[in-house]
Formats: C-alpha cells, sequence, structure tokens
C-alpha cells in the first residue's frame, strides 16, 4: 500500500513536471529551413508588406565547404502572415533562432517601425539580440540580394561586420532589443545602423556606415560616416577608430588610432537655463605621419593634441546642432541624464522634451592625448 | 531413469555419511570411503603393509592431482615403512597413532581426527587421510601440492609506477602477498566457508584495530544468510551481500593489486578474498573509488589530481554526450552556435533516420565492437579495429546511413568510456536512460534524468556508508581523497565514517610542528 502510494504520487509529479515546461518541440534540424536574415520592404504593386527572407541551403552535403543560400520573397498583411505562407515554398518550417540580421527599407523605416518588428520581439523563436539595419538604397531587398555577387550568407557577414564595428566607429551597432527599449524609453531617440551597396570596378559590396536618427518609431534622416562618429563620442560608444588630421597648411598628415575615449555629460542649470557640458577625454596613438619631416620637426606633438582637440570639439558641435535644428531628434539620450542627474528641472520639461531639446544649450570641451607612436618614434626619411 | 538414479543414490551416500562412525577396520573404512567416492577416478588409496617388527597395516587415502606426491613418499611412506612396531604398539593402537603421529611422519601439517565427515572433507580439499588398522580414528597430513598461476602483473589494473605483483587463484598466496605488506599482528585473517556444494574457503582480512566492529558484524551477518551451492568468483558474494541489490552501481569494490587492498584496509576497509580467484572484494564502497586507481597515490600529486578530475570528467561526458547532442539537435537548435548548427544540418541531409535511430545505431555498433574486443581472441583482435573503424564508421558515413558528427559523438563517447573502467556496466545504462528520456523530453528532460541520477546516488548506502561520501562535503579533509588526491603530508586523517575507529592516520600538521 505504501508502495503503491509512493509509486503514484512520483507518477502524479511526473505528470506535473512534465507541464512546466514551456516551450519545446521535437524537430530534426534537416528539417526545418534555417533563416539567416530578413529585409523587410513596402510592396510597391499593392502597399502591403515584402518580407524577403534569406535562407542557408544545406543541400550542398558535405562535400561543400561553405553553406549555399536561398532567396525567398513573398508579400502579405502582417508579418506571421507571410511567415507562415512561406512554408508553402520551402515546405520546410523556418526556424528563426539563428537570424542575424533585419534590413528595413527607409520607406518602412519612415512609416513607423512597429509594424515591422512587433512580431520579431514578441514570437518566442526570434531572438531579440539580431542586428538592425536601415537600407540606404531603394529597397532592402537588393542589399540582402548582393548575396549573389558575394557568394556569401549576407546576413551572417553583416553580422561579423557589426562585431568588429568598433574599430571605425561610424555607424552605430543596434540590437533589436535596444532599439526597442530606445524607442520606449522618454528622451531617448532611437538609432540604426545604414547600410548600402558600395560598388567599385564593377563589383559590389555591402558598406555598412551612416546612422538612421529615429523619432518615436519613424525615420527622420540620417547622418553619414563622420557625423555618426561624432554622435558616438557624445554617446560615449567609441572604443575605436580613427581621427585623421590635417597639418598646418591643410593637407591631410596624420592619423590617430583611438586608443580609449572617455565621455562625460553633465546636465547643468546655468543661468537658470539649462545647459548640457560635454566633456571628452580621448586617449589615441600616432600611428600615422604622411611628410617626410616627421612629427617632431613641423609642429610639437602638443600642437596636434590641441588641433586634434579643436577638431573634435567643432565636428561634435556640429552633429548637435544637426541633430537639434533638421531632425529635433535626441539619439543622445540627454532627456534620460536630465531625468537622473536634474530631476526637478525633468519634471517641468518632459512634457516638451524635444522643443526643450531643439533649444539646448550645449558646451564641448575636447582633449585628445598622444601617448605613443606606435611602433617608431621617427619618420620615413628618404635618403640621396 | 537410470542416471537419475544413480545421482540420487550418491547424494543419499553423502549425506549418510555424516553419521557413521569410523570402524576399527582398515579395509571397512577405505571401503566406505570407496562408497562414498563412488565414480570417482581420482582416489587413491595407498595400503602399507610394515613387517619390520610386529606386523602392522596402514592405509593412506588422497585425491590424486592435489597432493604432493614426492612429500608423501619421503614424509609419509618411507618412515612408515621403516618403522619398526613393537609387542608393546600392538596391544595400544593409540598409542602407535600418538607414536606415528609425533615420532615418525615427518610433515608439518598434520591433525588427528576421528569423525568420517571431516576425513572427507580434507580428501577433498587435497589433504591426505592416514589410517591405521585396528585404530577407529586417523590423521588428516597436509601434503596438497598443484599447480598454481605464477604471480604477474595484474591486467585490469596496469600501473606504470607501483608494485607489479597481482593476486592469484591460490588463497594461500594472496594472503601471503597482504601479509608481506603489513608485518602486523593487527592484521587478522578470518576463514569461513561457503557454498553448500562448492565448500568454498573464504577469507575475510582486516586490521583489528581500524575496522568498524559494526561493519564487521554486519558482514558476517550477511555472509551467514548467504544461501549458495557454490561461488566461483567473488562477483557472485558481491551481488548476494551487497546493498542496493537493483541500482546498477557496484556496491562493494573489487581490486587484483595487494597494494590497493591493503591501502584500502589500513582506511578501515575490510577485504575479502576466497580461493579460485584473484578478484578480492573490499567494503564498505563508496563513489569516488570508481575514480582512483593505485597508482594515483605513487606518483605526484597533481598530476594524480589532474588525471582523477580527468576520470570524473569523462565519466560525465560518456552518459552526457550522445543525450546532449540529441537533445541539442532535435529540440534546442537555437543553444547550438550558427556555424556548428549549419554543419550538423548540412552533414544531416539525406540521412534517413531520426537523430535517436542513428544514435542508438552507433552507440549499439560501439557495444558490439567492445564486447567483441573483449571476448575474441588477441590474434584476430585486430580485424575488430579494422571493421570498427573503417567498415562501420567511415562506410556508414559515406553511405548516408549515419552521419559524420554522430560518429564524432560515439567516439567520444567511447573512448571517455574507457577512462573508467570499473564504470563501464553502469554508465552504459546510465547513458542510455538519458538518451531515452532526451528524446522524449528535450534538454529539460536531460536535466530531469541527471537530477534523477544524483538523487538516486545521494540515496545509496554501502554497509551503512552513504555512497556519496565526501562528494557533498565543504570540509577540505573530506574531500582530499575525492576527485583531487591531496598530497601525502596532508591527509593526516582516514576517512570519515569508514576509519572512524582510529582516525588519525598520523600526527596533524600543527601536532607535527609543536613536537
Amino acid at each position: 500500500m505504501r508502495l503503491l502510494r509512493r509509486g503514484m504520487a512520483s507518477l502524479l509529479s511526473l505528470l506535473l513536471l512534465l507541464n512546466l515546461s514551456g516551450c519545446w518541440n521535437y524537430t530534426e534540424v534537416d528539417d526545418m529551413a534555417i533563416v539567416a536574415g530578413v529585409a523587410i520592404d513596402k510592396n510597391e504593386a499593392d502597399g502591403k508588406l515584402l518580407l524577403t527572407v534569406e535562407l542557408v541551403d544545406t543541400n550542398g552535403g558535405m562535400d561543400k565547404t561553405q553553406a549555399g543560400f536561398k532567396m525567398i520573397s513573398l508579400s502579405g498583411d502582417t508579418m506571421f502572415e507571410i511567415v507562415r505562407n512561406i512554408i508553402s515554398i520551402t515546405g520546410k518550417k523556418l526556424f528563426w533562432s539563428h537570424a542575424k540580421s533585419i534590413i528595413l527599407s527607409r520607406e518602412v523605416a519612415r512609416e513607423g517601425l512597429i509594424k515591422a518588428i512587433d512580431w520579431y520581439s514578441r514570437d518566442t523563436e526570434t531572438r531579440s539580440d539580431v542586428f538592425i539595419f536601415v537600407s540606404g538604397e531603394k529597397t532592402a531587398r537588393e542589399v540582402l540580394n548582393l548575396n549573389s555577387t558575394t557568394e556569401t550568407i549576407m546576413s551572417f557577414e553583416l553580422a561579423q561586420m557589426m562585431r568588429d564595428e568598433k574599430f571605425i566607429s561610424t555607424a552605430p551597432a543596434v540590437e533589436i532589443w535596444d532599439f526597442i527599449d530606445k524607442l520606449e524609453t522618454k528622451g531617448n531617440n532611437a538609432t540604426a545602423p545604414m547600410i548600402s551597396i558600395h560598388e567599385e570596378n564593377n563589383k559590389q559590396n555591402e558598406r555598412v556606415t551612416g546612422t538612421a536618427i529615429f523619432k518615436k518609431d519613424r525615420m527622420v534622416g540620417s547622418l553619414n560616416g563622420d557625423e555618426s562618429k561624432s554622435m558616438l563620442f557624445v554617446k560615449n560608444k567609441i572604443k575605436g577608430g580613427v581621427l585623421d588630421m590635417d597639418d598646418k597648411q591643410g593637407n591631410p598628415a596624420y592619423s590617430l588610432e583611438i586608443i580609449s575615449n572617455q565621455t562625460k555629460v553633465k546636465p547643468r542649470i546655468v543661468d537658470g537655463r539649462l545647459q548640457m557640458q560635454i566633456h571628452t577625454v580621448t586617449k589615441t596613438g600616432l600611428d600615422e605621419v604622411m611628410t617626410p619631416q616627421g612629427f617632431g620637426e613641423g609642429e610639437s606633438i602638443q600642437d596636434i593634441e590641441q588641433r586634434a582637440g579643436e577638431r573634435l570639439q567643432t565636428d561634435i558641435l556640429a552633429v548637435i546642432h544637426k541633430l537639434q535644428r533638421e531632425y529635433d531628434a535626441d539619439v543622445f539620450g540627454f532627456g534620460e541624464m536630465v531625468f537622473e542627474e536634474q530631476p526637478k528641472v525633468w519634471a517641468k520639461v518632459k512634457d516638451h522634451w524635444l522643443d526643450t531639446f531643439a533649444d539646448l544649450d550645449v558646451t564641448v570641451s575636447s582633449k585628445v592625448i598622444i601617448q605613443s607612436s606606435a611602433k617608431t618614434s621617427r619618420a620615413i626619411r628618404p635618403g640621396d | 531413469m537410470k542416471n537419475k538414479e544413480t545421482v540420487r543414490n550418491n547424494e543419499s551416500a553423502g549425506n549418510l555419511s555424516a553419521n557413521q562412525p569410523l570402524s576399527l577396520s582398515l579395509d571397512e573404512t577405505v571401503v566406505q570411503f570407496k562408497r562414498i567416492f563412488n565414480n570417482d577416478g581420482t582416489l587413491r588409496v595407498r595400503i602399507i603393509e610394515n613387517n619390520q617388527g610386529v606386523p602392522v597395516r596402514s592405509g593412506l587415502i588422497y585425491v590424486d592431482g592435489m597432493v604432493d606426491r614426492n612429500l608423501i613418499q619421503n614424509g609419509i611412506v618411507k618412515p612408515v615403512m621403516a618403522y619398526e612396531c613393537t609387542e608393546e604398539d600392538n596391544v595400544d593402537p593409540a598409542g602407535l597413532m600418538e607414536t606415528l603421529r609425533m615420532e615418525v611422519i615427518s610433515i608439518a601439517d598434520i591433525m588427528a581426527s576421528v569423525e568420517l565427515d571431516e576425513l572427507v572433507g580434507a580428501v577433498v580439499s587435497g589433504k591426505t587421510v592416514f589410517l591405521l588398522d585396528g585404530y577407529a580414528g586417523a590423521l588428516i597430513i597436509g601434503a596438497q601440492g598443484w599447480e598454481i598461476r605464477a604471480i604477474e602483473e595484474p591486467t585490469t589494473e596496469k600501473a606504470v609506477r607501483g608494485p607489479r605483483e597481482g593476486f592469484t587463484e591460490s588463497l594461500l598466496v594472496n594472503l601471503t602477498l597482504i601479509r608481506r605488506k603489513v608485518r602486523n599482528s593487527d592484521l587478522k585473517f578470518v576463514f569461513t566457508e561457503i557454498g553448500t556444494r562448492s565448500k568454498t574457503q573464504t577469507c575475510i582480512c582486516y586490521m583489528e584495530s581500524l575496522a568498524s566492529p559494526d561493519i564487521l558484524k554486519e558482514l558476517y551477518d550477511r555472509l551467514a544468510r548467504v544461501e549458495i551451492d557454490h561461488i566461483l568468483d567473488t562477483g557472485y558474494l558481491a551481488e548476494l551481500i551487497r546493498d542496493e541489490p537493483y541500482s546498477p552501481f557496484e556496491m562493494i569494490g573489487s581490486t587484483e593489486r595487494p597494494d590497493s587492498l591493503v591501502s584500502k584496509m589500513m582506511e578501515g576497509r575490510i577485504g575479502l578474498l576466497i580461493e579460485g580467484t584473484p578478484f578480492v572484494l573490499t567494503l564498505p564502497y563508496v563513489f569516488v573509488e570508481n575514480f582512483q586507481a593505485s597508482e594515483d597515490y605513487y606518483i605526484n600529486y597533481y598530476f594524480a589530481s589532474f588525471n582523477r578530475l580527468l576520470r570524473v570528467l569523462g565519466a560525465f561526458m560518456s552518459i552526457s554526450i550522445p543525450a546532449g547532442y540529441v537533445a541539442l539537435v532535435t529540440y534546442s537548435q537555437e543553444m547550438v552556435p550558427t556555424l556548428l548548427l549549419l554543419s550538423i544540418a548540412t552533414a544531416r541531409q539525406s540521412v534517413p533516420f531520426p537523430t535517436i535511430v542513428e544514435a542508438l545505431i552507433m552507440l549499439t555498433i560501439f557495444e558490439v565492437l567492445r564486447e567483441a574486443g573483449a571476448r575474441i581472441p588477441t590474434s584476430i583482435g585486430q580485424a575488430v579495429s579494422i571493421v570498427g573503424a573503417l567498415v562501420l564508421g567511415q562506410a556508414a558515413v559515406d553511405a548516408r546511413i549515419v552521419s559524420a558528427p554522430m560518429v564524432i559523438v560515439v567516439g567520444l563517447t567511447g573512448i571517455t568510456t574507457l577512462l573508467n573502467p570499473r564504470l563501464t556496466g553502469p554508465l552504459i545504462i546510465v547513458r542510455l536512460a538519458l538518451l531515452f528520456i532526451t528524446f522524449f523530453l528535450g534538454i529539460y528532460g536531460y536535466f530531469f534524468g541527471l537530477l534523477g541520477l544524483v538523487i538516486h546516488l545521494m540515496s545509496l548506502r554501502s554497509f551503512g556508508v552513504s555512497y556519496m561520501l565526501g562528494v557533498g562535503s565543504i570540509r577540505p579533509q573530506d574531500i582530499k581523497d575525492t576527485a583531487i588526491r591531496a598530497p601525502w603530508w596532508d591527509m593526516y586523517l582516514r576517512p570519515a565514517i569508514i576509519g572512524a575507529r582510529n582516525m588519525r592516520r598520523k600526527p596533524s600538521k600543527k601536532t607535527a610542528k609543536r613536537s
């Protein structure tokens, strides 16, 4: 009797445990179509959503060293409807957990992104660490279609590119959770990297440079690569990259490799007005000297440092003014900083923050420190 | 029918002998013996007629092949024949017997007996029975001699460093091997007999000042309850007296190495040897002993600890790899790194079977190869590896019956199992159980199964000692000889519970410094 009761109890707890397991299902890997990335366009014909998925083609067998790809486009009213309908083309259920990038066309971005990304952040299979891009070309599809010329899986390549973005710092690397987080925060506006096709010698390559600026979920404009870098300086997101410098005559002469950067933004009340005080300290290494005289002769390190600081300062101010005047979008998260450090002021301005942002006083002081001159201390001096 | 009757007659003869008194007449006793050993061609009876003085008749009964003939010739037959019998002896056969025993027969092991039952037992165990006509008593003379295997290096527990001798099939030789390592009267050997028909000699050995009397008593109790007609290996006993008879894990240790047995006795464990097998039981047994090799104690402790950790890792991998692979590939594809998933998916294209079937096919093939390798003569052993590696591995992948990743999975599983020869059996069972539960429930099932395994292991007891002794402990003293091996100068206590009777192995570091 005791044994029976114990058996029944363990059986019952076993059955109950099975119900707690959440979401799982049995699928063989070869029975699913692995999605690498997706491009979201607006169909020109009927104005509906047009989804283009890049699928990994595993049919090549073991003789191939690299997996191939397949492109499938389908339009429909909602994202999920399209995703399910694609099964009727592939014959296999799409597997989204390994998707790496979403490319949105400029048109979709301008009309509002929520309808395109809600499904992606809601569904159980999709991941929130996927990289988001805005296409600088006419459609998003054509960027994804580049894989036919580069012979690689474009989405994976883009993801790889975003991981190495920190060495260039000309575009923000934005994952979808981050995008949605910025979208939802008051006093902050979302950004996304711009992707375009770079054509050279009839060979097409993708190029990620520039930033798309969003207000709410709508794209309002873009910054180019250099402006993006200045924006990243303000956001304290610079991990690397290059500061190029002219000599006194205005010819390109020096490259400073950014080793580290520290940006502090302080919201302060000056004369009764809110003022953002931005201080940047950038440690760099002198990595290129294009003059035969070497850097020590024409001007001193201190001169270069000072001019680099001044240049950075101007660039940063320029991009802030551009965002204030042209787009009126607070992508730096100034509002959030005011909320954190000057909550009383924030309470007064939060309802019309973007208007306040447009007229905000901003001061910038940049300091560039040259720590080293890379491997050598002297320039290449031609002999006779 | 006829055969059956004969068998029954033999049985009744064997049983009757117990009650029969020894006859005065030599011839009658010999006839009695011949009746008991009916149909046994190895029984030898030698009648010695001595006519040096007063004629006296005596007889020798022994089993051929189990005695040392030279010893019988020179130690018994010659002196008895040369003895000059006096008139006085003729009158008093008991006195004559005493004289023969004390003065004539020149063999060390000799004792008197008057019970036929005891005599029969002595004869079957290789001793020689000496009978005297006109006296209802006999002498049991230990002149055994048979071929035994030489002491060799144990094949199941090889060690690069350490003693190379291993136990043999001979109980007495084995006891010598132990005694030579422990020259201390504290070492006790207690003999008993097990097996109603085989009457196998069994010896319990322990250090009296170290072994726990409770465990010893429990062992005697369990041995007394054993009912079996024969035992051929200590494996019989291990199964009969173990705790938790339904668990796949070994609850009693076994070793072929005298040094291993002695080191365990020095920690308070008890050894159990039987005649006829080189495998000795040690008890109580705890889980970590599965991972210990005697060499661990002889080599550098860093290296020994590394090897132990490898074995633990090996055991874990051996049960986890197939289940983990199935879980990742059929349920939790999102957990696999993208590129790995792609190559698995590519490799699995056009493989007709589901992953679980693939896994079962390959695991079965591996076990078949393992079993074949263990059974077949070494001269054709190479054929197995050729068939296994080439035909079944490469060809199966080329023919797309299994995928290449599965071959890697099974190969890794197999090789990690070999790290733990003591755990091979349990690992196979646990691995299959985990594989099945994973197939039904995914990675959730895998962890569920692992949890069950831990609960099972934690609930086991070996002779009252927790099977997982020291594993869950956070006291440094308890884990010094578990997954790692602490240096000898730091292991100043014996393992808890087992060695509780006399914990201190040597003065502690502190005491040593003070003195």
